[in-house]
């Protein structure tokens, strides 16, 4: 035969194979490849579950009794991580901000150094720095441990398991689940954790609603904000029930959300990503306590703790900025929060707030002391926080706060509204960044951060013209 | 449509050339229905075409450069079908109007390159054959399942995309090219159709959608064949292969994870909703979800 006979003859050939031939020829050679491997590779151990652990499968991932072991699970390690951290969290306030602050003061009275240079060290950058790490670290430290152990020991694969078909419907991944209760701890490391999600589409959803989980720095806000001004309302035997159960509709609105957005996006903009499914049930296995609690407290809380503080150091030298730094005798803050005083009535909010979270975007936890700081600024009020413009600080009880907010025009809509758009608006910048590390596309880290802000500007908008409609018009 | 001169050109050499693969005429008339023109067009772009000696000037056969032309928009079509199906997340039902759009856009350079990068596919999802950069293909092979009398069985190589309402029909009930079905019973106007141990019943009109060719000799079909997903809990299986409706990077995951011919899997913990259900997989419990478990074939083992 002649060369060019031979490659006629081929492509004829060619046409005359099955249609899945190549499918089938790679399956023969992973099939042959198992067979050499069993052939050649003993295995020790069991091959098959022990009964202790089929029955521990079943209790777990049954129809009655696998929801409330997980809401009892979830439960616990939110309640260790909130009443286990309040403690540490007031150490290190104590060393940090009440006597590391005024100690770093007085240091740099006695070296004399200008008082901006100051102001910008230790009011802005090292005041922040210090609020982040109280308030971010402890919870971190217990939450991440915690969870951790679920992980190692294998029942969080379960819960994705028994929540597989509700995340379905929208187009998600079961360990969605995982990655939106990590997000609970803190966002960044929810994002983190959506590389167990192997299926493209899947973890690009994940990425992208990861920020309706209620994270540790927006917690605070809420119970603050339902205790001020949402428990006053009822009567006092059942002020704390009323708060807690506000604060946990906001973050059950947070789940709502997720499910929401996550069927938009895959039906939408992600439609063509391409997608997959498989979740591996491990066998269970006792978690290691020593690997547990190094690799989460180095891999996920200190990472994403320096992260935070990189960020949040520049977000002090920039909001004692503009606190001091004078246009025709305002500061700079003044003429943002008078800009944005408009903008902010719209959605129940005002221009004190909004300038608390355009400076405050590198940590949620700020947004607070930094709303307080501005607050006395503008109103000049006197008997709390008398350190001076720039400088952040912490309500010393609930009716102090509640005094100076109502001066300031706060009312029970500006909290109600507030408490919505601290669970919808844009990410921290320490997430947006993770998100950017993760996704390494511009557009998905620009959906990510701007689809929650349109969320949280739409559903304010209309909180705030509905109770208006009823309440009338002030 | 609102489509522009070169689009319409060459949607009409791609429908004259499926009219010569086929073996049936074309017209004027057929044309104006295809494209949704009013007849004064149609006129008007066949006088075109003729100019530009892409259509012979008496009758409906396309030239050599006219045929050439069109084997390139078909070969562009098909592969990026093709490529929608393998690598991409897009729904089977937007494939076509999106191809229909591309197709045109896509230079022999593109389809070159489009070809090499899908490791050169013969055959698009619907079983259709991809015209090579040479414009071979094949001799149409099969005739339509509705010409088979009942306990005949076969194998599909093709199934006509449109419409699409009836071709869902056929892809819900996990029909594909190269699926082994029988005919169990013919009635009047429908037919009792039997795949991997499932039941349907078809509308003549619909199974007129399914091209089919003869088992080849030994074959038969195999009654003991069926899906992964009608394993009750605690029964044992060997995986005989996986349907090709588990395309791309799914494919390549479950392959990964043992499912390969030959591997045996037991059930072993279902979602109380009915999916995902756990298989044992090589000494690991995998959780696949109830369409994935559709298009895995296997045969149940006896204990």
């Amino acid at each position: 035969m002649k060369p060019e006979e031979i490659v006629e003859r081929a492509s004829e050939l060619r046409w005359k194979l099955p249609q899945d031939y190549h499918d089938r020829w790679v399956e023969s050679i992973y099939a042959e490849s198992g067979r050499i491997a069993s052939r050649n590779v003993e295995q020790q151990g069991k091959g098959h579950r022990l009964t202790w652990e089929r029955r521990l499968d079943s209790l777990l991932t049954n129809r009655w009794t696998g929801m409330p072991i997980m809401v009892f699970m979830l439960a616990t390690v939110l309640w260790l991580t909130i009443e286990g951290a309040n403690l540490p969290s007031g150490w290190l306030a104590t060393i940090l901000v009440e006597n590391g602050h005024p100690f770093l003061k007085g240091l740099a009275d006695s070296a004399h150094l200008p008082w901006w240079l100051s102001g910008v060290l230790i009011d802005g950058l090292y005041l922040t720095m210090a609020w982040v790490i109280s308030v971010m670290l402890p919870p971190m430290a217990i939450f991440f441990p915690l969870f951790t152990i679920l992980e190692d020991f294998g029942y969080l694969p379960r819960v994705a398991f028994n929540l597989d078909h509700l995340f379905q419907r929208v187009g998600a991944h079961g360990k969605q689940a995982l990655t939106m209760s990590m997000g609970w701890g803190c966002n960044a490391a929810g994002i983190v954790a959506t590389r167990v999600i192997d299926s493209p589409r899947e973890r690009l959803i994940a990425i992208i609603t990861n920020n309706f989980a209620l994270c540790n720095g927006r917690w605070p806000t809420q119970i603050l904000l339902a205790t001020v001004f949402l428990g006053v309302l009822a009567p006092p035997a059942i002020a704390g029930l009323v708060s807690a159960g506000a604060v946990l509709g906001v973050a059950l609105l947070g789940v709502m959300l997720t499910f929401l957005s996550s069927w938009i996006l895959s039906r939408t903009v992600l439609k063509g990503e391409t997608s997959t499914f498989t979740l591996e049930l491990p066998p269970f296995r006792p978690p290691n306590l020593l690997r547990t609690l190094y690799t989460s407290l180095i891999d996920r809380t200190l990472i994403v703790l320096w992260r935070a503080i990189v960020f949040a150091a520049p977000a002090g030298v920039v909001l004692w900025s503009i606190c001091n730094i004078q246009l025709d005798n305002t500061s700079l803050a003044q003429w943002m929060i008078n800009i944005l005083n408009g903008p902010g009535w719209l959605i129940g909010l005002n221009g004190v707030i909004l300038v608390a979270y355009i400076v405050a975007i590198p940590a949620n936890e700020i947004v607070v002391p930094t709303v307080l700081m501005l607050t006395v600024m503008t109103t000049g009020v006197t008997g709390v926080g008398e350190q001076g413009a720039g400088v952040m600080f912490d309500a010393s009880g609930d009716s102090a706060l509640a005094l100076l907010l109502n001066t300031a025009g706060w009312t029970t809509l500006t909290a109600v509204c507030l408490m919505l758009f601290s669970l919808c608006h844009n990410p921290c910048s320490t997430t947006i960044y993770t998100i950017w590390k993760e996704t390494k596309s511009l557009k998905w880290t620009l959906v990510s951060t701007l689809m929650p802000v349109v969320f949280g500007i739409v559903i304010c908008g209309f909180v705030a013209f509905f109770w208006r409609m009823f309440t009338g018009w002030s | 449509m609102d489509m522009n001169e070169q689009t319409l050109i060459q949607h009409t050499l791609k429908f004259l050339a499926e009219c010569e693969y086929e073996g049936l005429s074309a017209s004027a008339e057929t044309i104006a229905g295809k494209l949704t023109l009013p007849p004064g067009q149609v006129d008007q772009l066949l006088q075109d075409l003729r100019e530009a000696e892409l259509l012979e000037v008496d009758c409906f056969e396309l030239t050599a450069s006219g045929r050439e032309y069109a084997l390139h928009v078909l070969q562009a079509h098909r592969l990026y079908e093709t490529y929608l199906a393998r690598k991409t997340g897009l729904p089977e039902s937007v494939w076509h109007k999106l191809a229909d759009e591309r197709e045109h856009a896509l230079s022999k350079d593109d389809v070159k390159k489009l070809a090499e990068e899908l490791g050169h596919p013969r055959f698009d999802p619907h079983g259709d054959p991809i015209p090579t950069s040479t414009g071979e293909m094949p001799v149409k092979r099969g005739k339509s399942l509705v010409e088979y009398p009942a306990n005949w069985a076969g194998r599909v190589v093709h199934i006509e995309d449109e419409p699409s309402n009836l071709y869902s029909r056929i892809a819900e009930a996990g029909i594909t090219t190269d699926t082994v079905l029988r005919i169990e019973r013919r009635n009047e106007n429908e037919m009792h159709i039997r795949v991997e141990g499932e039941a349907f019943i078809f509308h003549d009109t619909v199974a007129a959608q399914i091209t089919v060719v003869e088992l080849e000799a030994g074959e038969t079909y195999d009654d003991s064949v069926e899906r992964l997903s009608s394993l009750r809990i605690g029964e044992k299986a060997e995986i005989i292969g996986m349907s090709s409706l588990c395309r791309g990077l799914e494919r390549n995951r479950l392959l990964d994870l043992g499912v390969v011919p030959g591997t045996v899997t037991t059930a072993e913990l279902m979602n109380p909703s009915g999916s995902p259900v756990g298989y044992r997989l090589r000494g690991a419990c995998i959780a696949l979800r109830k369409q994935q478990a559709d298009h895995i074939r296997i045969r149940k083992v006896r204990q």
